[in-house]
């Protein structure tokens, strides 16, 4: 049985990943280790097999469907300027995606002073009903100073998330361990923001300055009144800075 | 595509410029699609997705923080709009629904054809997670550090997921008898 040690030098050796050091102590262990060489002529015909799979031609059509269906949205000096921006990225399906729309559209062209609140307004539109705070969770450190509150809206699960932050920052909301039913995130732009979802599991923002942003869970069909717990990490640069919980019930 | 020129690009973009966005897809269309059809095995999916992704893009590249790769950032949307795309349609595919390859080599057709359908339907048997690993890495081209900047996950975690869909591909290609253990 070989280590994970002479296997991880193998694979790093695929990737053109290694140094002349660890290059050296490879062929070592391959000249010593039958196993070695045989579990790097097994990597090696995968390599070969992944790298010979033609390349798939696009569709004849694909680019100029593409160009005819994006819009590229037209930056303007005053529309850019100090105002604040406020877009939401609504999908699958939102119920409440028309007021959002309505509500998106009045923000970010018609208002430089929005009062504090507004965001919360338009969680409010979104998300209709009395909020009942279930759990929250405040930190500060050199780097990022940040409040996240789990509140319930009827069916919606709401998170909000305020961050303030020099550098950037990556919040990763794990949902995994819960049923709820990823709806949409909404994002209050003064800073940077962008923010990537993967539907059924996580929501992934990476932020600078100071940012609002929500994330919004329908209750499942098969939801239980008390849910698994969503897990909340920042990190910078790939090294976690605080991780905690908060715990939805409905 | 030298980033001072993918910049110039991504800000003629931002100031409404169709040829600037004609030349950007253009650049990154084929990959996307590669990409996005290693991580779905059909076509079709792909195709939706390398548009959604480009759709995406483009409509919000006025908030592109040029402090990223516009690649990226294209990538992470194509690889996220591919998992979205899964669970939409919650794959459930065997060897015989991946779509094959067209024309591979001239003297080993079938057998490369079949062969190829096999690796297809091998990485389609990963998680998701280990999938856009290999796809980034064999498809797109892009080391270990723009994996992780591409996944936002750190490089060790680029490293390990690698070795484990690696180690699965090997374990069942050769359970298959395509590789000789």
């Amino acid at each position: 049985m070989i280590d994970d040690r002479i296997k991880n030098l193998i694979n790093g050796a695929m990737d053109g990943e290694l140094t002349d050091a660890e290059l050296a102590e490879m062929d070592q262990q391959l000249g010593q280790s039958e196993e070695a060489r045989r579990y790097l002529a097994g990597m090696a015909d995968l390599d070969a097999y992944l790298k010979k799979l033609p390349e798939q031609a696009m569709p004849d059509e694909l680019h100029a469907e593409i160009l005819r269906n994006v819009d590229l949205p037209v930056q303007s000096a005053t529309k850019h300027s100090n105002a604040r921006e406020w877009s939401g990225l609504y999908r699958y399906g939102f119920a409440a995606a028309a007021g959002l729309l309505l509500a998106v559209g009045i923000y970010q062209f018609g208002s430089d002073s929005i009062a504090p609140g507004d965001f919360d307004q338009l969680v409010g539109t979104m998300a209709p009903g009395a909020a009942v705070e279930l759990d929250s969770l405040a930190f500060e450190t050199d780097e990022v100073r940040s409040t996240a509150s789990l509140e319930r809206r009827q069916d919606t699960m709401i998170l909000n998330i305020q961050l303030d932050s020099a550098e950037p920052i990556e919040v990763r909301v794990d949902f995994e361990g819960t049923s709820l039913d990823f709806q949409t995130t909404l994002e209050d732009q003064r800073s940077n923001l962008q923010v990537f979802e993967g539907a059924t599991s996580e929501v992934r923002a990476i932020s600078q300055g100071q940012q609002k942003f929500a994330v919004f869970w329908h209750r499942a069909d098969t939801a239980s009144d008390q849910e698994g717990a969503i897990t909340l990490e920042y990190s910078s640069d790939g090294t976690l800075i605080r991780q905690g919980t908060l715990v939805p019930r409905w | 595509m030298h980033k001072e020129r993918e910049n110039e690009l991504v800000e003629a973009c931002q100031k409404g410029d169709r040829n600037a966005m004609d030349i950007l897809v253009r650049h990154y269309e084929r990959t996307v699609y590669n990409a996005a059809y290693r991580m779905l095995g059909n076509p079709d999916d792909a195709a939706d997705v390398t548009q959604v992704t480009f759709i995406k893009a483009l409509e919000h590249i006025d908030r592109f923080n040029p402090k990223f790769k516009f690649f990226s950032w294209i990538y992470r949307i194509a690889v996220n709009e591919s998992i979205n795309q899964l669970k939409r349609r919650k794959s459930t595919e065997s060897v015989s629904d991946i779509q094959a390859a067209p024309g591979p080599g001239p003297d080993e057709m079938l057998h490369s054809e079949q062969v190829g359908k096999e690796v297809q339907a091998v990485l389609m048997s990963l998680r998701e997670e280990y999938r856009s690993v290999v796809v980034l890495k064999y498809f797109s081209g892009c080391s270990y550090r723009e994996i992780g900047e591409i996944l936002q996950i750190p490089e060790k975690t680029v490293k390990s997921r690698l070795f484990s869909a690696r180690q699965q591909m090997k374990d069942r290609l050769e359970g298959l008898g395509i590789i000789t253990g």
